[in-house]
């Protein structure tokens, strides 16, 4: 016999990180190149899509 | 577009090269961006053992996946981020449903004419992956002077509705609520009956999951409505819609 899985924790998916409405916080990392990426600025004034994953290591 | 996780610079370049990224992927190790924008996962592991997946060490510092989508002046509009960390959304549906953009993998167009109604039904790609979310599309051009149903909707009237034929689906694919535009508040004359309805152009997307991979090439679906003017009502509609459909490769099941 085997022991059940235990449930999936639910997840507010609304309260995750900045609220709809906010401006997104200003945020600067170095990319795949070893530059540094200013967001906004990389924006220059075009919409965004901005994704955060998991890992692309595993 | 930009991409970010905890991951190094050196994991990153990896990754680009062997998979041709065209656009940003930053780089936050050690997770400090995450964890100041609200987005670390302190859930990951309860998530994983859902999953019968063991704790690894590295799991920790990984933000919950999901999309913000920002306007020109870099303010959420949108934020896309779902209960199960393994149900993804594409970038194609997201760039079709937030940009306008059509996308340049959509499956093949279904059109119908129907009673009082112009049909075309599509995904926005005609592949999946398990865990990915698909849309169907499902656009209408409502004849000029009718218009359809929607909910809520008083007793013995028949709302516009979108549903996936059951067989051989069950629990392979999970369809989630059908979106569309807000209908219009509207009253016949004489009745007391409060209705909304839907006129002119109405475009609706129905979310669908694959939890494994279906024997089937095409993914059936039915639409139902009334179509009414000011003074009559045509029979009620029961249409079927069918889109082909195909597994891509399937990714491996531990994570």
């Amino acid at each position: 016999m085997t022991t059940p899985l235990p449930p999936m924790p639910a997840i507010d998916v609304h309260a995750i990180g900045p609220a709809v409405g906010d401006r997104f916080p200003d945020l600067s990392l170095p990319d795949q190149h070893g530059q540094l990426l200013d967001l906004h600025e990389y924006r220059a004034g075009r919409r965004a899509f901005v994704l955060f994953h998991r890992s692309a290591a595993w | 577009m930009c991409a970010i996780s905890y991951d190094s610079i050196e994991v990153l370049a990896g990754f680009t090269e062997k998979h041709g990224i065209t656009y940003p992927l930053l780089s936050d190790e050690g997770s400090s961006a995450i964890r100041r924008l609200g987005l670390l996962n302190k859930q990951v592991f309860e998530q994983h053992a859902a999953f019968g997946i063991p704790r690894r060490d590295n799991h920790e510092g990984v933000p919950y996946p999901g999309i913000f989508i920002l306007d020109e002046q870099g303010v959420v509009v949108e934020k896309r981020f779902l209960q199960n960390y393994r149900e993804r959304e594409t970038a194609a549906a997201v760039l079709e449903q937030a940009f306008g953009s059509e996308s340049a993998v959509r499956g093949p167009v279904q059109r119908l004419s129907a009673p009082g109604v112009a049909v075309r039904a599509y995904l926005d790609a005609p592949t999946y992956r398990i865990f990915q979310r698909r849309w169907l599309t499902v656009e209408l051009q409502i004849e000029p002077g009718l218009h359809l149903y929607g909910r809520p909707i008083p007793e013995g009237y028949v709302p516009l509705s979108l549903e996936v034929e059951a067989e051989p689906q069950k629990e392979g694919l999970v369809a989630g609520e059908m979106q569309g535009p807000s209908p219009r508040a509207f009253r016949v004359a004489g009745l007391d009956e409060e209705f909304v309805v839907y006129e002119g152009t109405a475009v609706f997307r129905l979310p669908l999951t694959f939890n494994r991979k279906l024997d089937v090439t095409e993914l059936s679906f039915t639409l139902r409505y009334q179509a009414c003017s000011e003074s009559d009502c045509l029979m009620p509609a029961e249409l079927t819609l069918t889109v082909p459909v195909q597994a891509e490769n399937l990714v491996d099941l531990d994570r």
